[in-house]
């Protein structure tokens, strides 16, 4: 290894508790977030001796060890083992198509939208049933139909992305306490995942640019926010603390969705267009396609639902020309659905997100 | 349509995972410090696993056979990001597998059992550095916010958190949940 001594690391021995704080920590200024109380690598890289090295790699280690015993990394767990999960889930249906290593590598998210497609082609073996067309060959029906399929109370969860995808910082539509958060903090759409239950419950996990959570949601009762280093706010006020996109969007497809579809029915003109074969070969997709009759009405330009024939399920939405705070450009929102499997009955409680002694603000 | 072996295959494949969940956040976060890094890694690492099955020896344990795959993954983020990696070449991360591989080979059914060391380790700090344990790891909070909390200075939270980790780091070793110094 570059002619170092090959010999594999050790414990280092006689070493007072402690002694590893005093030379380090005198370095220059680490690129680590402070609170690691690490230093950079570059600057004991080379010179730093195996003695040196070994420690550093105890003290990381204690780090990683104590990260687990965070009071959140419950949640943070369940999130990371689904979205694997999911990603072999697509893998395995996908039998011939190699993710390239090299996206794979650079990006989960590079991965997810590569195999978006297959993720809800996929999704159809798991799932029965949503939402029922009685008039497949009526567009407005078939868009009667799922509304009037609504509450069933089975559990969703949904990827978003935006195309373009943008900077982070700019593609939230949020409220004016989230434009006074530093922009390392600042949470995007891009890449949120969306838990949904029935039409008023939601969870929605985005993550800043140093790597946090903000976490928001509602029970159908409270509506709260978690962030970090703030205590959880909790309001029973249904417009705080909403999905951060525009009012006309954000109702459309999860929270009170029987209204959006409704407005759909009224403001758009609704056609059904040809099926679309997914890029695995599996069933068509029936789609159907809603377009703004005019400029007056407030919402995205079209909204696509993409649905199975024969389950009627939604696979997909997508809108077009969706306007979002901070960016003057629109954008096209895709919302996937990841899965349906069961979540936690509390999930949708805010306590299922934070430590269970964080304080409390009620707004 | 999935076929049944298959899905027998991945819900097998899906114990292994949550079996082995933290114990590879935990090889990961010892060499990563950024959380995004981490998640893809985990994932990719899960992913390569999955896809190379096959070839793997099911005489020998899954846990060091899936820290050689995540760290062929974590030296090759390193040539793209190195910024995101704490002090991190082979060597270290062999020494890590063996620390990991001594952990998990403690007595307990999870990962959270083979931790009780730690909390008691925790539980001996001087009350100043655990506290800050406390507020910075357990309750998740910003070394900025400890530091506000505490009335102390970010630089004094820094060094009780660099003390704080080398004791602990006696401590668990004391309690041969880590491997004992060499004579």
């Amino acid at each position: 290894m570059n002619g170092r001594d090959e010999t594999p690391l050790q414990p280092e021995s006689g070493q007072p508790a402690g002694w590893w704080t005093s030379p380090i920590s005198d370095l220059t200024e680490p690129p680590f977030p402070p609170e690691f109380g690490f230093d950079p690598p570059d600057e004991i890289d080379g010179p730093m001796s195996d003695s040196v090295r070994t420690r550093m790699a105890d003290m990381q280690l204690i780090h990683a060890l104590l990260l687990q015993l965070n009071k959140q990394e419950g949640a943070g767990r369940t999130r990371r083992i689904d979205r694997t999960m999911q990603a072999i889930r697509v893998s395995s249906r996908d039998a011939g198509e190699t993710v390239p290593q090299r996206r794979a590598w650079n990006s989960a998210r590079m991965t997810r939208r590569a195999m978006r497609w297959a993720i809800a082609a996929s999704l159809l073996a798991m799932i029965a049933g949503w939402y029922y067309l009685s008039a497949p060959n009526s567009a407005i029906a078939a868009l009667d139909v799922v509304v009037r399929a609504l509450d069933d109370p089975v559990d969703r969860t949904y990827e978003i992305s935006l195309e373009p995808p943008g900077s982070p910082l700019s593609d939230t539509a949020s409220s004016a306490d989230n434009r006074r958060e530093p922009e390392h903090r600042r949470p995007g759409l891009d890449g949120a995942i969306l838990y949904v239950r029935r039409g008023d419950e939601f969870v929605l996990y985005r993550s800043t640019p140093s790597g946090h959570f903000v976490i928001n949601g509602s029970n159908g009762l409270e509506n709260w926010m978690v962030r970090p280093d703030r205590p959880v706010a909790v309001s029973s006020d249904p417009r705080n603390f909403r999905i951060p996109m525009p009012d006309s969007v954000a109702t459309l497809p999860f929270v009170d969705i029987r209204a959006s579809l409704m407005r759909l029915r009224d403001g758009y003109d609704i056609e059904e267009l040809p099926a679309e074969t997914s890029n695995d070969g599996s069933t068509p997709l029936r789609h159907l396609r809603a377009t703004k009759r005019n400029s007056s009405i407030k919402g995205p330009k079209a909204v696509s639902i993409w649905f199975h024939p024969t389950a009627h399920t939604i696979v997909k939405i997508r809108l077009e020309q969706v306007h979002l705070q901070g960016n003057p450009e629109p954008r096209v929102m895709t919302i996937s659905l990841l899965s349906r499997q069961p979540l936690p009955e509390n999930w949708f409680d805010h306590q299922s997100h934070h430590p269970s002694d964080s304080l409390i603000e009620s707004y | 349509m999935a076929n049944p072996a298959t899905l027998q295959a991945e819900a097998v494949f899906e114990i292994l995972v949550r079996e082995n969940a933290d114990m590879l956040t935990t090889y990961l976060r010892s060499v990563v410090w950024r959380p995004g890094a981490i998640d893809d890694l985990f994932q990719e690492t899960m992913l390569v696993a999955w896809k190379r099955l096959p070839e793997y020896d099911q005489n020998r344990p899954f846990g060091p056979w899936l820290r050689g795959i995540a760290a062929r993954l974590v030296m090759a983020h390193s040539r793209k990001a190195k910024r995101d990696l704490l002090v991190c070449d082979e060597r270290v991360l062999e020494y890590l597998d063996r620390q990991l591989q001594h952990i998990s080979q403690r007595s307990g059914d999870t990962w959270d059992d083979k931790l009780v060391a730690l909390r008691e380790c925790i539980a001996a700090l001087p009350d100043d550095q655990q506290q800050t344990v406390r507020l910075r790891y357990l309750e998740d909070l910003q070394a900025e916010r400890v530091a506000s909390q505490l009335n102390v200075s970010m630089e004094a939270i820094k060094k009780r958190l660099q003390r704080a980790r080398a004791q602990l780091l006696d401590c668990i070793r004391g309690k041969q949940m880590l491997p004992g110094l060499n004579p």
